[in-house]
């Protein structure tokens, strides 16, 4: 097999080799597999740093107490329970809060914004569009349409954003929610209000 | 004595063919070779981190990606369950129905998607009900069974879930010969179809 040489950062390096023993494995094999995932990924079109980000957002959120379900039936069943959005949406919105401190504290380093960006994109499936922008005083707007949701469950979407905001430090500012549209604004909170 | 700093470089051993991948991506991507190689084993190092291996995870964002395409939601299991155990009261019968067309249609967008869609079923399941602990897929004397082993899960769920997964069957074109549940534990045994089953209901009522 032809080998080539190839230069990476030392601590990485370091690292890799406490990994392979880890593994019982050679250092060439582990080395060969992370390329080997990385020329799949791409031959999907797809990153693989955004894959095992993904890989972490929905590691999350199944600790946060989500699952998996066919939109068709959660649409029947929500619009089933009319008359109960009110501690519906609390659950939604607690839900949010969690994700929101669980990835404060695993990543302290990444800013909210991207933290709302990676979760909102990567739990919400219903979302076929969204967009988290800053405004010049630093307040955050952010929209999502989902053609395929109902109000009710739309208002749970956006109980969830608010909660997931809170904890990021965010309070509300303003928000219109109409049936799959949700458009809100978020200003930064100031100590102890979040 | 011994740290190394971040602008410290080694020299590792590596495929001849992957690098020449590596050297081709990361010029599609306007990146060098080294930052891009730094940011693919930093992703190995994170997936060791999650305990898991890179393979496992794309492997994983596959099949995740399956069901987001077929249109899966991420939801609540408190709030699915409060749905469910208000709704099973009166309208049982809606939501196993509702249960069942699910299936159907998942089981062909299954047949679409995979060369061995009974195989992804498995595979998929407890992805898409992560309460599901085990799926066991096997086959003897012509015959499959599955097995779904969900502990945490009560009666009416399960029912449900059975449901959804004899609609996936059936479209798959499978028979349910013997379907038994209980409180978090499904078994199904089937028989592959040989003609379709509204014709093989003709044929029987004759």
């Amino acid at each position: 097999m032809n080998r080539k040489l190839l230069a990476v950062r030392a601590d990485i390096a370091e690292k890799l080799v406490e990994i392979a023993k880890k593994k019982n494995v050679t250092l060439f094999s582990l080395v060969s597999e992370a390329l080997e995932q990385m020329v799949k990924a791409e031959a999907r079109g797809e990153n693989l740093k955004k894959i095992v980000e993904n890989h972490l957002a929905l590691t999350a959120a199944r600790e946060a107490g989500f699952t998996l379900i066919p939109e068709s039936l959660w649409v029947a069943l929500v619009e089933k329970a009319r008359g109960e959005e009110g501690s519906m949406a609390a659950v939604w919105r607690e839900a949010g809060e969690w994700l929101g401190h669980y990835f404060k504290t695993v990543e302290p380093e990444a800013s909210p914004v991207s933290l709302a960006e990676r979760l909102i994109r990567g739990i919400l499936w219903s979302l076929s569009e969204f967009s988290i922008s800053t405004g010049k005083d630093g307040s955050l707007t952010v929209k999502c349409v989902g053609f395929r949701c109902p109000k009710s469950y739309t208002r749970l979407l956006s109980s969830f954003i608010q909660g997931l905001m809170d904890a990021l430090g965010y309070k509300i500012k303003s928000g219109e929610i109409a049936r799959g549209i949700i458009l809100m604004k978020f200003e930064k909170a100031r100590e102890g209000e979040s | 004595m011994g740290s190394t700093r971040k602008s410290d470089k080694k020299f590792i051993a590596v495929r001849g063919d992957l690098l020449q991948k590596v050297i081709e991506i990361s010029n599609r991507r306007g990146k060098t070779v080294y930052g891009f190689v730094n940011e693919i084993f930093e992703q190995a190092i994170k997936a060791d981190e999650l305990d898991a291996t890179l393979p496992e995870i794309l492997e994983k964002y596959v099949f995740t990606e399956t069901l987001r395409k077929a249109g899966a939601v991420m939801v609540t299991l408190d709030l699915i369950n409060y749905c469910v155990d208000r709704l099973m009261e009166n309208h049982s019968e809606d939501l196993l129905k509702k249960w069942y067309e699910s299936g159907v249609w998942y089981g062909r967008y299954l047949s679409a998607k995979f060369e061995k869609p009974l195989e992804a079923l498995a595979k998929t399941l407890n992805m898409y009900f992560w309460e599901i602990s085990e799926v066991r897929l096997s086959n003897s004397n012509g015959k499959t069974s599955i097995k779904i082993i969900a502990p945490s899960q009560k009666q009416e769920h399960t029912e449900l879930l059975a449901k959804f997964v004899e609609g996936v069957v059936n479209s798959l074109n499978y028979k349910v010969e013997r379907k038994e549940f209980w409180r978090g534990i499904i078994i199904l045994e089937l028989v592959k179809r040989m003609m379709p089953p509204d014709l093989e209901s003709e044929l029987e009522s004759l």
